[in-house]
């Protein structure tokens, strides 16, 4: 054998080994085990059918908890998150001097380790020493305004899930702004000065230009948005632990939890192919929609 | 200036620089509050500057809690999965773009189909492998399920889809091996790719926590995103000198640091991920 057929036939054969060993092998025995009761120290591990999906769908409360606190984050994290990213792009690429320091403001919770952020957040939001509702208190005290009360951000069923939302809004939103404020950048700058010399305002150039040219950047923050929001965890694991009474727990946390905690691997797996199935379908649904957007 | 102007320059951009405390905010408050004494976060009204600096904190947490060792973890997996990555990626990409066999597009599109394959579905048989392979607790069990990503293959592929072919056939004409030709023509023209799908990789792992948190639980194996987050619990309740501001600036500061020193590099490579 040739150094070269090595080189050559080394790619397919490492890539399809990897992607087979650690991607096809492992879905197919995620949806395998879907129908069974499995456990990894269980002896009485047995196919149920499709019995763990009528539970999660029929019976279980924290199943349907998951899955409404995880499409809430994921349509405020996305619809929020993508309209303030596209107001504050088109911002950037217009005022001056000091564009880069705003820039570095914006982006700079993109790399903050998530972990990290959320454990700040967690602690800026704690409810009695947090210095967002104390700051707020000692503020409205000293102007002699009414006491801002002590609001139960992570404490309290209806504030922790627009707790979560907040920290997701604040930690991906520099992720939008570099995505879009750089499908602006490259829009070429004439036509901009063309539509002022004919009058055309900075509001009318925004919706009719700088809109239908950032359209492929728009629908890539939108779509990589929702893929990834529906498998949020960190945050609710850091910041609130899905509490309380569960009001903030995420899909993703609810699959970690039934494995390994209840050791409930077949029960696990089928959330997880549910998951899976949710993402898939808005996926095609998203490029269907942008297909025909494209088309028009 | 007229009136109407005014107001569309200067509204907007009193509210950007609004927007951009608010952003900075929790940065510059974990890394005030880092300094500070435990006791002095419980205190009312909250002071804004340490009472006194003091780096107690941060080294109690580095030695006492066992943060110098999740640095170490997590440096030497965030890196060497980024290494890998960067590398298998741009070779597989290569040799599907350069190379014609059999099964060429099949294999090719089944390594882009992966990418719509949610990470954490991937957890539970992950850790099913891992145990039967007895690798629980061992840095292979952090790297090897991360060393190639279907998405670094396409963001290659993409990028060589305009290579220029005649410095390829004029170094074949030289007779440079195909290896060679890979090794010191091909990837240093790949900066670009490699540098922006590095970031990436670099950053996901070194954020990464759920599966740190199954496959490798020991103290001395854990990450600092596992260990940050199993240690933050009750922090403001105890009366210790454990302060979670502290624990967080050791955990962030590398990439913050980063970004600071290679900001515009960074931003660049994150919207090249995104520009497909």
């Amino acid at each position: 054998m040739t150094s070269r057929t090595i080189f050559i036939y080394g790619a397919p054969i490492v890539a399809g080994a990897f992607f087979l060993i650690w991607y096809i092998l492992p879905i197919g025995w995620v949806v395998a085990i879907s129908f069974w009761d499995y456990s990894p120290i269980g002896r009485n591990n047995a196919p149920v059918g499709l019995e763990n999906y009528r539970e999660a769908l029929t019976q279980d409360h924290v199943f349907w908890a998951a899955t409404r606190n995880t499409a809430y984050f994921t349509f405020g994290n996305v619809v929020l998150g993508t309209l303030l990213a596209l107001v504050i792009a088109n911002a950037l690429s217009r005022t001056g001097a000091f564009t880069r320091l705003a820039e570095t403001a914006y982006v700079m919770p993109t790399l903050f380790s998530v972990v990290a952020a959320a454990v700040v957040w967690e602690e800026i939001f704690q409810p009695r020493f947090g210095i967002l509702n104390n700051g707020l208190y000692f503020i409205t005290d000293t102007l002699g305004l009414p006491p801002f009360p002590e609001i139960g951000w992570t404490t309290t069923t209806e504030w922790s899930m627009p707790t979560v939302i907040l920290f997701g809004l604040w930690k991906f939103l520099g992720l939008r702004i570099i995505i879009l404020l750089a499908a602006i950048e490259a829009v070429p700058r004439d036509l901009y000065e063309a539509a002022s010399l004919d009058g055309v305002t900075r509001r009318q150039q925004f919706f009719h230009i700088t809109i239908p040219l950032i359209k492929p950047a728009l629908w890539f923050v939108v779509i990589a948005g929702i893929i990834n929001s529906f498998q949020v965890f960190e945050p609710m694991y850091v910041i609130t632990d899905g509490g309380p009474l569960r009001s903030s727990i995420s899909i993703v946390m609810l699959v970690a939890e039934t494995a390994f905690e209840r050791q409930r691997f077949g029960y696990s797996a089928a959330i997880s192919v549910i998951l899976f199935a949710i993402i898939l379908a808005f996926t095609a649904v998203l490029f269907w929609l942008r297909g025909r957007s494209e088309a028009k | 200036m007229s009136d109407r102007a005014y107001r569309q320059g200067v509204l907007p951009a009193t509210l950007l620089w609004i927007g951009a405390g608010v952003m900075l905010f929790p940065t510059v408050w974990m890394i005030l509050s880092a300094f500070k004494a435990p006791q002095e976060l419980l205190v009312y009204p909250p002071t804004f500057f340490p009472e006194t600096w003091s780096f107690d904190y941060i080294i109690y947490i580095w030695n006492e809690r066992n943060f110098g060792r999740m640095m170490m973890n997590s440096t030497f997996v965030s890196t060497t999965v980024t290494f890998l990555t960067v590398l298998s990626s741009a070779y597989i990409a290569y040799v599907f773009r350069q190379f014609d066999f059999r099964y060429r597009m099949p294999l090719l599109y089944l390594v882009i189909a992966t990418t719509m394959v949610p990470l954490p579905v991937l957890v539970l048989p992950h850790f099913q492998m891992v145990y039967w392979l007895g690798w629980l607790n061992t840095y292979q069990a952090l790297i090897v399920p991360y060393a190639l990503w279907g998405f670094g293959v396409f963001l290659m592929y993409q990028f060589l889809a305009g290579f220029p072919q005649d410095l390829i056939e004029a170094a074949r004409l030289d007779g440079v091996s195909e290896r060679q030709i890979f090794q010191y023509i091909v990837l240093p023209l790949m900066k670009s790719p490699c540098v922006a799908l590095g970031i990436i990789t670099f950053l996901q792992q070194w954020e990464s926590l759920l599966w740190p948190l199954v496959a490798a639980n020991k103290p001395e194996m854990q990450m600092l995103p596992a260990g940050l987050a199993t240690f933050s619990g009750n922090a403001v309740e105890s009366a210790d000198l454990f302060n979670p501001y502290a624990a967080a600036l050791i955990a962030a500061l590398p990439l913050l640091a980063a970004f600071l020193a290679f900001q515009r590099m960074i931003v660049k490579g994150i919207a090249m991920t995104g520009m497909k």
